[in-house]
C-alpha cells in the first residue's frame, strides 16, 4: 500500500490499529470509573442538596 | 521585521500572558503551585502529557531517525503513539485516586509516601534530579538552537533569550501556567506538524511518489530493519525503540505528576481518547517527514535538522512562522514541566522535607520558585558550554528515568506487598542497569537496549526484594489500605485516614454510613 513493502505496511497498520483497539477498549470498558466522580464534585454544595 | 518572526513573538507573548494570568491562583498554596490545585480537565489533562512526553526531540532527533534509517524509526513511533493511553489506562486513575488519599503533592513525595521511608526519597530524588537535569539541559540547548535558526540571532543569546521565557511562565504561574501553557503549545504542534506534512508529501508528488523515490536511493529504507538491514534480528533493540516511549512515561515524574493535578479520577477515560488522536496526528508525521527529507533536502551535513529546513523549501513564510513556532512549543512544553520538577524536587523533597521542615504555605512556593531559577541558571550555564548531540542526552536521560521509575509507580498502584525496600533495590537497579548498559555499548555489542536493561533489571529487583522482605519491612496498614481501596471503584470511605499533608484533607469529601456527605476541614 501506498508503495510500501507488504511486511512494512502490515507492522505499520497492525500497530496504528492496536493502539487505536485498545484505547476503545479502555474507553467503553471503564465507564464505571464515574462512579467516583461524585468525590471530587462541588463536596458542598451536594452536602447541601442532599441535606 | 518577518512573518516567522511575528508568529514566535505572538506566541512568546501568549505563554507568557498565561503565566501572569494564573499566577496569583498558584501563589496561594504549595498545591496550587505544584499540581494547579488539582483542577484540570480532560483536554488539558490529555495535551500537556503529549506535549510534555514530545519534546523538541519530535522535530529534531525523530526527523533526523528518519532520514537517517527510513521505516526503521517508525518503530519508536509505533511505541510512542500508545504512550499516552498506557500511561492513563494503567496509572491514571489509580494514582490519582492514592495520592489523594496520602495527601502527595509532588511526584517523588507520593513515592514517599507509598513507600513509607527517607530512603525511599533520598534514593529517588537524586536519580530523578540527575536524569531530569540532563534532559531539561537538551530540552534548553534544543530551544537556544531553534531560536537562533529562526532568529539569525547568536546562539549564545538566544538561549538566553529561550530560556529567559520559560523561566518567566513557570516561576510566576507553577504547574497552571505549564499545564495551561502545554496545553496551547499541543495544538500550536499538532497544527505545525500536520500542516509541514502535508505540503511535503505534497511537495515529493503523494505518499506512493514519495515512497518510490525512497526506494530509488535506497529500498532498505522502506523497511522495518533499518537503512542497511542492520537492525533485522535485532529484537533487543527493536523491543527497547518500542518501549522507551510506549510505557517509559509511566516513569517520568514530570509526566506522572500530570495524573495527580487531575480534577477527578475519571477524567483519565476522557483524555485517553484527545491523546491517542493527539499521537495519531503528530507521531508518525514527525519520522515521515523525515525521510521524505531525503527527496528535498538531500546530503544534510547535519540530519537533525531535517523538519526545519524541508519548513523552508516545502512552506510559504507565513507558515514556516507557524512551524517555528510549533518547534519551540515542543521544545519548551517539555522543558518547562522538567524545570518545574526538577525545582520541585530540589525544593519541597530536599530542602523541605530534609533541610527547612516546617515552611508555611506561602513560603513553600516561594523556596519552590527561586529553586526553578537556580535551577534555569545552572542549566543555563551548562547550555552556554554545549553538550553532545541531543537526541543521545534525551534518549539517555529518559532510558534512566524509565527504567529507574516505572515498576515503583505501577507497583505502587497495582501491586500492595510491593514495599519499600523492593522500591529502593528497584530504583538502584534500573539507574544503574541503564547507566552501565549504555557506558559498556550493550546495543552494540550485544544487540541489547539500556532500557531494556534498566527496566528488566529494576522489575527483578522490586518483586524479589519486596517478596524477602514481607516480614522485616512490613507495609503500614493504612497504606495497604489505601492501596486496596485504590483497586476499588467506589466512592471513599470516610474511614480512610489522610497521611502526610493534612492541609490536603480538605479537599477530600467524606461519605458517611448512610451516604451523607461531610466536608473535612481538620484532616481527621
Amino acid at each position: 500500500m501506498f508503495g510500501l513493502p507488504l511486511e512494512t505496511t502490515l507492522i505499520m497498520g497492525g500497530g496504528v490499529l492496536f493502539w487505536v483497539g485498545y484505547t476503545l477498549v479502555f474507553y467503553f470498558s471503564t465507564k464505571r470509573w464515574s462512579l467516583e466522580d461524585a468525590d471530587y464534585d462541588n463536596p458542598i454544595a451536594e452536602e447541601e442538596t442532599q441535606a | 521585521m518577518s512573518v516567522e518572526l511575528a508568529f514566535l513573538l505572538l506566541y512568546f507573548a501568549a505563554v507568557i500572558s498565561i503565566g501572569i494570568a494564573v499566577s496569583r491562583r498558584s501563589s496561594k498554596s504549595e498545591e496550587g503551585f505544584l499540581l494547579g490545585g488539582r483542577s484540570l480537565g480532560a483536554p488539558v489533562t490529555a495535551l500537556r502529557l503529549q506535549s510534555t512526553s514530545m519534546s523538541g526531540y519530535m522535530f529534531q532527533g525523530a526527523g533526523g531517525l528518519g532520514y537517517q534509517q527510513g521505516y526503521y524509526s517508525m518503530w519508536y513511533a509505533l511505541g510512542d503513539l500508545g504512550g499516552g493511553v498506557i500511561n492513563l489506562s494503567i496509572l491514571g486513575r489509580r494514582m490519582r485516586k492514592l495520592s489523594h488519599l496520602m495527601g502527595s503533592i509532588t511526584s517523588i513525595g507520593y513515592l514517599e509516601n507509598r513507600y513509607p521511608s527517607p530512603a525511599v526519597r533520598l534514593v529517588a530524588a537524586p536519580i530523578a534530579l540527575f536524569s531530569m537535569f540532563f534532559y531539561v539541559l537538551a530540552q534548553l540547548l534544543a530551544g537556544g538552537q531553534g531560536l537562533s535558526l529562526v532568529t539569525g540571532l547568536d546562539l549564545n543569546i538566544a538561549l538566553i533569550v529561550a530560556i529567559g521565557i520559560i523561566l518567566i511562565y513557570t516561576f510566576l504561574g507553577g504547574y497552571l501556567a505549564v499545564a495551561y501553557s502545554g496545553f496551547l503549545q499541543a495544538i500550536i504542534m499538532v497544527l505545525g506538524m500536520v500542516w509541514i506534512l502535508v505540503a511535503t508529501v505534497n511537495h515529493v508528488g503523494g505518499l506512493t511518489a514519495g515512497h518510490e523515490g525512497l526506494a530509488a536511493i535506497n529500498e532498505n529504507l522502506l523497511t522495518m530493519w533499518g537503512a542497511e538491514g542492520q537492525y533485522l534480528g535485532q529484537w533487543g533493540i527493536i523491543i527497547g525503540a518500542v518501549l522507551i516511549f510506549a510505557i517509559g512515561g509511566m516513569g517520568w515524574p514530570h509526566v506522572t505528576v500530570g495524573h495527580m493535578s487531575m480534577k477527578r479520577s475519571s477524567i483519565a477515560r476522557d483524555a485517553s481518547l484527545y491523546a491517542t488522536g493527539f499521537n495519531l496526528l503528530f507521531i508518525p508525521s514527525a519520522y515521515l517527514i523525515g525521510m521524505l527529507g531525503l527527496l528535498i533536502v538531500p546530503n544534510l551535513d547535519n540530519p537533525e535538522m531535517a523538519i526545519m529546513e524541508i519548513a523552508y523549501v516545502v512552506l510559504p513564510p507565513f507558515a514556516v512562522g507557524l512551524v517555528m513556532a510549533a518547534i519551540m512549543a515542543a521544545i519548551m512544553s517539555t522543558a518547562d514541566s522538567l524545570l518545574l520538577q526538577t525545582g520541585t524536587i530540589a525544593a519541597h523533597d530536599i530542602i523541605g522535607r530534609f533541610l527547612k521542615k516546617n515552611m508555611n504555605e506561602r513560603t513553600a512556593v516561594k523556596v519552590s520558585r527561586y529553586t526553578i531559577l537556580v535551577v534555569a541558571l545552572i542549566g543555563l550555564t551548562f547550555a552556554l558550554i554545549r553538550p553532545p548531540g541531543v537526541f543521545e542526552i534525551v534518549v539517555f536521560a529518559t532510558s534512566v528515568l524509565g527504567s529507574a521509575f516505572v515498576p515503583a509507580y505501577v507497583c505502587a498502584v497495582w501491586w500492595k506487598k510491593a514495599n519499600a525496600p523492593g522500591a529502593i533495590a528497584s530504583m538502584l537497579a534500573g539507574a544503574v542497569g541503564a547507566i552501565g548498559a549504555e557506558l559498556l555499548g550493550l546495543s552494540e555489542s550485544m544487540g541489547l537496549d539500556p532500557m531494556l536493561v534498566g527496566i528488566v533489571l529494576s522489575t527483578v529487583a522490586i518483586i524479589v526484594v519486596s517478596l524477602a522482605t514481607q516480614k522485616s519491612h512490613p507495609l503500614p496498614p493504612e497504606i495497604v489500605e489505601a492501596v486496596e481501596e485504590t483497586n476499588r471503584v467506589r466512592r471513599i470511605p470516610k474511614n480512610l485516614a489522610i497521611l502526610q499533608d493534612t492541609a490536603l484533607s480538605t479537599q477530600r469529601p467524606m461519605v458517611d454510613d448512610e451516604g451523607i456527605r461531610q466536608h473535612s476541614t481538620d484532616g481527621e
